[in-house]
């Protein structure tokens, strides 16, 4: 039983890390219907980005504090922002009234494009990561959970309400939404869809360079390609709650990552990454809508 | 119209020559191979094992083009099949017989796991193909891995280092030709009528379903072919190279081959050709700059999607430039036949929502009913349940004597109920003539291997069908658009052309969903003399919907008014014009005064 | 737009293809030249595989630099020409063979992963092209016939090697696996440690496995902890062992691990940190090992190298591209045909992995050694783990199982305490003489110390 909920609190910590990167992909595909695979490679860019902050231009990582994990973090924000930004104006915007293949391939390029020009920069090497200050795990009822996964959970719950008041409480957020249901009219209404898509896929971004930080220091192994498998179950968190559904992500990607723990566990666990496809499978079968969206019934 | 002539002699002498390229192309590829690839003293070895590549290539994406180009469903799982069809192969070939001069046994080998392939492309699809682009992308991406992720797991499959050695049975000639016969296959079915129908999923899934296309079958026979010479291509991939491992199926191979459809030119077979040429040639020139390569090739890729989005091609073929030009024929005669329409008490519910409740309807051959009542008031709801597009809550609806409940629309389209929309669904970017040509579609009877032999069946209906759509196009008046892209059109021919696609399906019974909209005065003229005409030619009971009130009345001899899903009037056009119910809810005071001497002088209109 | 997009697109192309470098034409390789001689190799230094690549890269740039600025052979300076194969097999295929044909090298060096290696084979025997696989440890690769080499041992011998060190040393009874299925190196050592551990009388009592590139393996390990091994043997490679090892301190399985030579390389305790101390893994030999040969190779890496330490496949692939230019030494002229015969008789040669002695197999026969990860700070920031390097004194010949024991690495000076390797059908029946080889150990540990557990 102990074994059960401690799989059950692994699961949870991880799926609160796919949750913040699902909630990146669910937006932008709300604004945009585009699957942004480049979207894991920016979360790798923040770990990556946190590395060189905390090893290589300070001594952060060797005496980490919350402050410099915070100054870090905040860094590596504004870092993924402006590549999030970047990636926007240069390869999707031209792409906006084509076929959604031709937007998807470019996606992958771009997602290429890191990757390879990453291991191009930082090298192919792994790296060791470390910007919070070394706890020990709390033991509760014999289940462990590690500091690191407080710290996860707390801040993607952290930051889903955040996300949730600024779509549904602020004007940018309105605007976001209106986009995602028919940016014509919301255009004639005086939205400025060049802003919006931009303001969503900094917003994106910044969660992304949050989850890269929290996954880094997690799993402490930092190397340009980490994000292409982190990226896809992101997605796959993101479909299962429903796309372009907020609270749907978070959903999507807790009950992701307990599945994985669960039949990695009881299973064999070399069929992991299988699950992910296998659930996206059935779910997309089942109630393509995802758990929480709503189905969009198309006009005759 | 079908012609029983010609001998025995002058059937194989078609089918001969209509294969010629192929038989032809044998010999030349054998002797390349023997002479120039095999010979040790030339040292071509690399520039061979590239054309080798760039054949396996062709295969692929020419086969993945019949589902991403020509049918417009999204797939990127290719790899998955090529690794069914090669590692069921591999395995036959490594325990089959030492020696195999004849091939016989790699033949064999060969078909078992294209059609393991198949198969496996028929599980992924059958499923999977009722989902929208994207995520029919993903579905596609996740079957690929797990098929992956099992081969990695399969000591049975060699497990991670794979399988080796593989007798090596194929090579240039037999790489080559199977590429042939691709091209040629998806060549013949790109130009059949079965051709057509893929590209009319491609364009408007539910305007194809409504002209009696089964969607969902075309989109499973494209995924399945696909699979097959995916298969085909793993196969050769394994007996050429003599070894097969897992990492060479990742999604990143299934990606290559999607960059190169698109590069080539969604639906272009021309395109695909000499993009798997371009791209597979691509990397090894840059190998020059080495580390730089993928990088280099990330951004070219990108590059071509903003500058080029359609791809090389489009959808340009290069036999095109020899196409000639059918003549046109005279107009043939239709006979009008029994036709039905029988609604009882249907009710459909929409959550919480009734759209439409207790309507009945009967619609006897040759009639000319009328549907009106305000906006929202359920009349597409009405012809949406009678063309199957949602089934009703309550009620039955039979047409040509048939219940229609659990039948797709397709299926009632085939019956003979055929319809237009309220916001026009054309094919948009195929000409006028295709567009009638698929509307033809559900009557022909060649099957598609008919089609990929071109067989004497398919000439005749292929003739067939290109004088009934001559006839349409002129009785609507259209015959001098005949090769321009529907969407090019006017809006006024564009809605005579959707009317005309829905004859050419040859329904007993057509409804037509607002065909004045958005015409004037003039027009709206013609079309009351052209819907009379088509009901007096082609012997079709029509059912319109329609809210201008002098084409209404100009045309119907019967009316019936809906009014928030109920009928609240139902009769003669005179009946409805004094009906109170009816002024009040839908045509107004102003109307009723303004058209008082009409309505008592007027008698029913013929 | 569109003609100036189009006009674009093929300016871009004609770039691509002027930057072609063209091959050199004809010449037979050997033939009574002046010009230099060229090696290919074989790497992915793109792709998933990257870091392997690029390290074994590193080794033979830098064993060429060596070997050039000592006169080169026979009085001609090597050219190495090295090609990417993004970690794909039938890429290494078309390098291999682009190597072969188009660049008429007169050997390859390569590849790293067994599954590209096969690839590879069949172009170079076909071709009649020495070739000289640096680490890959499945054993098809050099049954592909008569011109593949290989500078490393086989999964068979590493595997036995910790499975007798467990049971031997550690004492052992229960031990559980953890393998890497995407990688057969994994996989090789995992069944060869399964078979032998149970053949020496012990237990496995959980086998678990993951896929590399995976960072979380709670779920495995939980199902380990529950199954109560005595260690835990993951032969995998560092970039996931690291994160295994913290991992499995997290929930609460404090045995040690066992791993095999994938584990060499400093960010290994980077990323494991203490998590790792206490537990062993099998490699050619120790980067502190203080006998000249290695210091020397080390010194010379990290003065090449911007201060990185060599990591084992770096170290293997060095003595690849040394055996092989020692055979081109040896060798009667630069023809493919002599070189193979000089690389069969291959003897004792002096590598930094060890003495390297070619089998009738093309396989290296050469000793292993055990090392422990001990107390001590990361290896970049504060100097490096400190390994004890664990020895066994073991002379028998195992009935069946292939393979030497262990003997030290340290590239003893004394030539006489050299074991003499007889090439017999099951490779390395071991000689008395090798226990001798016991005495010269330069390092700390005296024969017959036990580790403190």
């Amino acid at each position: 039983m102990i074994d059960f909920l401690q799989r059950l609190v692994d699961g949870v910590s991880l799926g609160a890390i796919y949750a913040l990167i699902a909630l990146g992909y669910t937006m932008v595909y709300g604004v945009l219907q585009l699957i942004n695979f480049a979207h894991g490679d920016v979360f790798m860019l923040g770990a990556m980005m946190g590395w060189y902050a905390s090893s290589v231009w300070t001594s952060e990582s060797r005496n980490p504090s919350i402050a410099g994990a915070l100054a870090v973090t905040l860094f590596s924000m504004l870092a993924c922002a402006a590549v999030g930004l970047l990636i926007e104006r240069l390869a999707y915007r031209p792409l906006r009234g084509s076929p959604r293949l031709n937007t998807l391939i470019t996606a992958i390029g771009v997602s290429f494009f890191l990757e390879y020009g990453g291991q191009l920069l930082f090298g192919p090497n792994p790296r060791a990561f470390g910007v919070l200050p070394h706890r020990a795990s709390s033991v509760v009822a014999g289940i462990s959970i590690g500091y690191v996964d407080l710290v996860t959970i707390l801040t993607s719950v952290v930051l889903m309400i955040v996300l949730q008041r600024i779509v549904f409480h602020t004007r940018i957020g309105t605007a976001m939404r209106a986009v995602s249901w028919n940016p014509s009219v919301a255009a004639l209404m005086g939205v400025n869809i060049d802003l919006v898509i931009s303001f969503t896929f900094g917003l994106g971004s910044l969660l992304a360079a949050v989850a890269g930080i929290l996954y880094a220091s997690k799993y402490p192994s930092v190397h340009p390609l980490m994000g292409l498998m982190p990226g896809l179950k992101a997605f796959v968190a993101a479909v299962l709650g429903g796309i372009g559904n907020v609270p749907g992500a978070m959903l999507g990607g807790l009950l992701l990552g307990l599945a994985e723990q669960l039949v990695s566990g009881y299973t064999s666990s070399s069929w992991r990454d299988a699950v992910a496809f296998g659930i996206l499978i059935l779910i997309l079968l089942v109630k393509p809508s995802g758990l929480l969206g709503r189905g969009a019934a198309e006009k005759v | 119209m079908p012609f029983f002539g010609g001998s025995a002699l002058k059937r194989t002498g078609k089918a001969v020559r209509s294969w010629l390229p192929f038989f032809i192309a044998i010999p030349f590829l054998v002797l390349i191979e023997q002479g120039i690839a095999l010979n040790p003293a030339l040292r071509l070895e690399y520039v061979f094992q590239n054309i080798n590549h760039i054949g396996i290539a062709i295969i692929l994406a020419v086969s993945l083009n019949l589902v991403n180009g020509l049918t417009g469903q999204f797939s990127i799982g290719h790899a998955g099949f090529m690794a069914v069809g090669g590692y069921v192969s591999a395995v036959m070939l490594m325990r089959g017989p030492q020696e195999d001069p004849y091939r016989i046994f790699f033949v064999v080998a060969m078909l078992t796991g294209a059609l393991a392939a198949a198969l496996a492309g028929w599980l992924v699809g059958k499923p999977s193909l009722r989902l929208r682009g994207d995520y029919l992308a993903i579905v596609t991406l996740g079957f690929g891995e797990i098929i992956r992720v099992i081969i990695e797991n399969t000591p049975f499959f060699g497990g991670a280092i794979g399988l080796s050695p593989i007798p090596h049975r194929a090579d240039f000639a037999w790489i080559w030709a199977v590429a042939i016969v691709t091209i040629l296959v998806a060549k013949r079915l790109r130009d059949s009528t079965h051709g057509r129908a893929f590209l009319s999923v491609r364009e408007d899934e539910v305007a194809a379903e409504a002209m009696g296309i089964d969607t969902t079958g075309y989109k499973v026979r494209a995924f399945v072919i696909s699979a097959f010479f995916a298969g085909v291509a793993g196969a050769l991939s394994g007996a050429f190279e003599g070894n097969l491992a897992p990492q060479s199926f990742t999604f990143v191979r299934s990606f290559e081959v999607v960059a190169m459809v698109v590069l080539g030119g969604m639906g272009s077979i021309t395109g695909s050709t000499i993009a798997a040429a371009v791209l597979t040639i691509l990397p090894e020139y840059l190998r020059a700059v080495a580390n730089l390569r993928m990088v280099i090739y990330s951004i070219a890729l990108i590059a071509l999607m903003l500058l080029r989005p359609r791809g090389l091609l489009g959808t340009r073929e290069v036999w095109d430039w020899w196409r000639k030009r059918r003549p046109p024929r005279a107009p043939g005669r239709r006979e009008a036949s029994e036709a039905l329409i029988d609604v009882r008490h249907a009710t459909i519910r929409f959550g919480g929502l009734t759209a439409v409740c207790d309507f009945s309807l009967e619609v006897r051959p040759r009639e000319l009913v009328a549907l009106i009542g305000p906006n929202g008031a359920g009349k597409t709801t009405v012809f949406n349940l009678l063309t199957g597009v949602y089934p009703p809550s309550e009620g039955t609806i039979k047409v040509l004597g048939r219940d229609t409940r659990g039948l797709a629309p397709h299926a009632i389209a085939h019956l003979g109920c055929a319809r237009t929309f309220q916001n026009i669904r054309l094919f948009r970017e195929l000409t006028a003539f295709d567009n009638v040509r698929i509307g033809c579609h559900h009557l022909t009877h060649e099957s598609m291997a008919a089609a990929v032999r071109q067989g004497e069946l398919s000439d005749q209906e292929e003739k067939w069908v290109a004088e009934r759509t001559e006839e349409l196009l002129e009785i609507m008046g259209l015959t001098h658009r005949r090769d321009e892209l529907a969407k090019n059109l006017p809006y006024g021919e564009q809605r005579r052309l959707e009317i005309a696609r829905a004859l050419a399906t040859g329904p007993q019974v057509l409804l037509l969903d607002e065909p004045a909209a958005g015409t004037n005065t003039r027009e709206k003229t013609e079309l009351m003399a052209l819907i009379r005409s088509i009901r007096d030619r082609f012997g079709v009971a029509i059912v319109l919907i329609e809210h201008d009130m002098k084409l209404v009345m100009g045309v119907s001899e019967r009316i019936l008014v809906l009014d928030h899903g109920v009928t609240i009037a139902e009769g003669l056009p005179r009946e409805i014009q004094s009906n109170a119910k009816v002024i009040e809810a839908y045509l107004g005071e102003k109307y009723a005064k303004e058209h008082a001497a009409q309505i008592a002088a007027a008698g029913s209109p013929r | 737009m569109r003609r100036m997009s189009a006009k674009f697109l093929v300016c871009m192309f004609a770039l691509a293809a002027a930057c072609k470098k063209e091959p050199e034409g004809g010449g037979n390789v050997g033939a009574a030249d002046t010009g230099v001689i060229k090696i290919g190799e074989v790497g992915s230094m793109t792709g998933t595989e990257a870091t392997f690549g690029t390290s074994s890269d590193r080794g033979i740039q830098l064993a060429v630099k060596e070997v050039n600025g000592a006169g080169g052979i026979k009085g001609r300076q090597i050219q190495v020409i090295a090609l990417d194969d993004e970690g794909k097999p039938e890429e290494a295929a078309t390098a291999a063979t682009r190597l072969i044909a188009s660049e008429h090298v007169l050997a390859l060096l390569g590849e790293v992963a067994s599954t590209r290696s096969l690839f590879m084979a069949p172009k170079a025997q076909a071709a009649k092209v020495p070739m000289v696989s640096p680490s890959s440890t499945n054993e098809k690769v050099t049954a592909v016939g008569d011109y593949i080499f290989r500078a490393c041992f086989i999964d068979p011998f590493q595997g036995y090697v910790m499975a007798k060190f467990a049971t031997e040393t550690l004492k052992l009874k229960k031990t559980a696996i953890l393998r890497d299925v995407r990688n057969d190196y994994s996989v090789g050592l995992a069944k060869v440690f399964n078979d032998n551990f149970t053949k020496m009388g012990g237990q496995i009592v959980d086998n678990e496995s993951y896929s590399s590139g995976d960072v979380d393996f709670k779920a495995q390990l939980t199902n380990i902890k529950g199954a109560a091994p005595q260690a835990l043997y993951v032969p995998g490679y560092y970039t996931d062992v690291g994160l295994i090892a913290r991992q499995a301190r997290e929930v609460g399985l404090t045995v040690p691990l066992l791993g095999g030579d994938g584990w060499d390389s400093e960010k290994l305790y980077e990323i494991g940190g203490a998590a790792l101390e206490g537990s062993y893994f099998s490699n050619h030999y120790s980067v502190d090992d203080p006998s000249p040969r290695i210091q020397e190779f080390v010194g010379k890496f990290k003065k090449e190298y911007g201060g990185q330490v060599p990591d084992s496949l770096a170290a293997q692939a060095y003595d690849a591209a040394g055996m092989l230019f020692d055979a081109m030494k040896r060798a009667k002229d630069l023809t493919g045909p002599s070189v193979r015969d000089a690389l069969a008789q291959t003897k004792d040669y002096k590598g930094v992995t060890g003495d390297i002695t070619m089998d009738d197999k093309r396989n290296a026969t050469k000793p292993a050694v055990v090392l422990k990860v001990a107390k001590g700070g990361k290896y970049e920031f504060s100097g490096r783990i400190m390994p004890e390097g664990l020895k066994q004194s073991g002379t028998e010949a195992p009935a069946e199982s292939p393979k030497k024991t262990e003997g030290n690495t340290a590239p003893n000076p004394a030539p006489g305490n050299r074991p003499t390797p007889t090439p017999t059908p099951e490779v390395g029946a071991t000689s008395a003489a090798q226990s001798a080889a016991n005495t010269g150990q330069p390092q700390g540990v005296p024969a017959g110390e036990h580790p403190k557990k």
